[in-house]
């Protein structure tokens, strides 16, 4: 019975080991910093897949079911990356109003990422041809906040 | 007549056999972030696979036994379970992330979540492995596997600046803003895709099972000599368009979708059907082969019956086998554990276990008991273990390269 409570306990701690491990950290300023602009580039990315995607339905040059695939993806990579920097305690003041301006910036990708998704799930050419602008600004930004803090 | 055809078959084969979907997504991956700056790393696995392939084609013909069924013999049963478990463990990730491919590849022909179409796969290539001629599911997945050449046409549409290109080919260097370890990370992903364990163990038998003999090693070296660079070709062809179109866009791959993009911008509609049955027939095609190489590695070396011509009642050890690799596979897959990840994990673990899989090729390549007159010639020899010692660097690299890039950073 102890032998079986002492390996319930080993196995415990090996899990709770490997779940803090799992959790992103940065416990310096630059370290934190430096995940802000990888995932600002990581949004970035996911903002111009979908950017070329409606490039290429404005020209009649893709199909129904790729754009929804296509923008779904986008979508998620997206979200992935920015749930995972969010959850990232930042370390000191200047990290947390880093992370404010680019969680405001996350925020605003994100919606243009779900809108352009939400059209192309519907097969709606006309909104997702109407999310470009959105779009452009939203990787625009990110573009400007990746190059100021890099 | 019959040669030629046999030739022109079984290079549409190897076309089929050297692009999968390693290569299609790290491939585009390695395009959008380093160019053409690990071209280099691509030519360098062609040398490889046409190098042991080639040996492992011969020796099968030669002495009418595969490879593992020479490695155990000559290596001895340990040395041997070794090697057949590490093959096995990632010949069966390897057939996961090629059962995703096919799945991914469904999702962007219906829309269909991928997930749908994984237990339709898995039984697809279990009927096709069960039923089908040995010939007709080579062929039929090699042709089809031909229309990834539309890349090709992408890139030509594209019209880059060739000097550029050779230059950064030719004159090699790391991005400004890649680290040294994201590159070499990067160079053993492309060299990994290339030479995947289960190419040579299915060459190998695949001999077997079409019953060649020393008088088809013309068509075998025609193969070799003519396929896998074709395959090459293609898998260049990716890594260009990726470098043109999503590299200037920032874009970095992590969905299949993104490899079918520049082909998509270029060309249109039609293009885009056509790269979408590319990544379908290569990955099913890839899957077929990885299923049968995890079947014929476990059946050669415990010595059982084995081989798509032999009746299923007379070799149920083998065909269980696959049976049960195909259901741990299609579990892995249902788990949402990400395809691509898979593969990108799969072509960088192929790396760090090459010479496991290379080694017992050269030694029963080079053993006169076995190969008679026919065995390695100097030149082979000396290439041989050339690539040897560098499929040994790698090997060594491999994982703390993994650990300070943090899986490709």
């Amino acid at each position: 019975m102890r032998r079986v409570s002492r390996a319930a306990g080993v196995l415990a701690t090996a899990a709770v080991t490997l779940l803090v491990g799992c959790v992103p950290t940065a416990r310096t300023a630059g370290p934190y910093s430096a995940k802000a602009v990888r995932t600002a580039e990581a949004v970035h990315s996911a903002l111009a897949s979908d950017l070329l995607v409606v490039r290429s339905l404005r020209r009649h040059h893709t199909t129904a079911a790729y754009v929804s695939v296509a923008t779904s993806a986008a979508e998620d990579d997206g979200s992935a990356a920015a749930s995972t920097f969010l959850a990232i305690q930042p370390p000191d003041d200047q990290s947390e109003q880093l992370r404010d301006e680019l969680s405001d910036l996350l925020d605003a990708a994100e919606s243009a990422l779900g809108d352009t998704r939400i059209a192309g799930r519907r097969g709606d050419r006309g909104a997702v041809l109407a999310s470009v602008d959105a779009l452009t600004k939203a990787a625009a930004d990110l573009d400007h906040f990746a190059q100021a803090h890099s | 007549m019959k040669k030629a055809l046999q030739i022109a078959l079984g290079v549409l084969t190897a076309i089929g056999g050297f692009v999968d979907i390693g290569e299609l997504v790290t491939g585009s991956e390695v395009g959008a972030r380093f160019r053409m700056n690990l071209a280099w790393a691509t030519v360098l696995s062609l040398v490889g696979i046409v190098l042991f392939a080639e040996m492992a084609g011969r020796v099968a013909a030669v002495s009418q036994r595969p490879v593992f069924d020479l490695v155990r013999e000559r290596l001895g049963p340990r040395l041997a379970m070794v090697n057949l478990l590490a093959s096995l463990l990632i010949t069966l990730a390897t057939v996961a992330a090629e059962i995703g491919g096919v799945a991914l590849a469904l999702e962007l022909a219906t829309s269909i979540n991928y997930l749908a179409w994984v237990p339709v796969v898995g039984l697809l290539v279990w009927v096709v492995v069960w039923r089908v001629n040995f010939e007709v599911m080579e062929n039929v997945f090699g042709l089809l596997g031909l229309a990834l050449v539309v890349t090709a046409v992408a890139v030509w549409q594209l019209g880059p600046d060739w000097s550029s290109v050779a230059h950064q080919v030719l004159h090699p260097a790391k991005p400004a803003n890649e680290s040294m370890a994201s590159y070499f990370y990067y160079a053993i992903a492309m060299f990994g895709a290339g030479l995947m364990p289960y190419e040579v163990f299915f060459f190998s038998s695949g001999a077997i099972e079409e019953k060649w003999t020393s008088s088809d090693l013309a068509v075998e070296r025609g193969n070799v000599l003519v396929g896998f660079p074709l395959g090459a070709g293609v898998t260049l062809s990716i890594m260009l368009g990726a470098s043109l179109v999503l590299g200037p866009q920032h874009i970095s791959v992590s969905s299949l979708y993104q490899s079918a993009l520049p082909t998509t911008v270029v060309l249109g509609k039609w293009a885009l059907i056509v790269v979408i049955i590319g990544f379908f027939a290569c990955t099913f095609g890839a899957a077929l082969e990885t299923t049968l190489s995890c079947g014929y590695s476990v059946a050669q070396y415990f010595g059982w019956q084995w081989g798509k011509m032999t009746k299923p009642k007379d070799d149920a050890r083998f065909h269980i086998t696959l049976m049960a690799c195909l259901l741990a596979a299609t579990g892995l897959v249902l788990t949402t554990f990400d395809p691509v990840k898979i593969t990108e994990f799969v072509v960088v673990f192929s790396a760090a276990a090459l010479p496991l899989t290379y080694l017992p090729v050269l030694i029963v390549a080079n053993d006169p008991g076995y190969m008679g007159d026919k065995r390695n010639s100097p030149f082979s020899n000396a290439v041989g273990f050339a690539f040897l010692a560098v499929l040994i660097v790698v090997s060594v690299a491999t994982i703390p390269l993994m650990i300070i890039t943090k899986v490709g950073g």
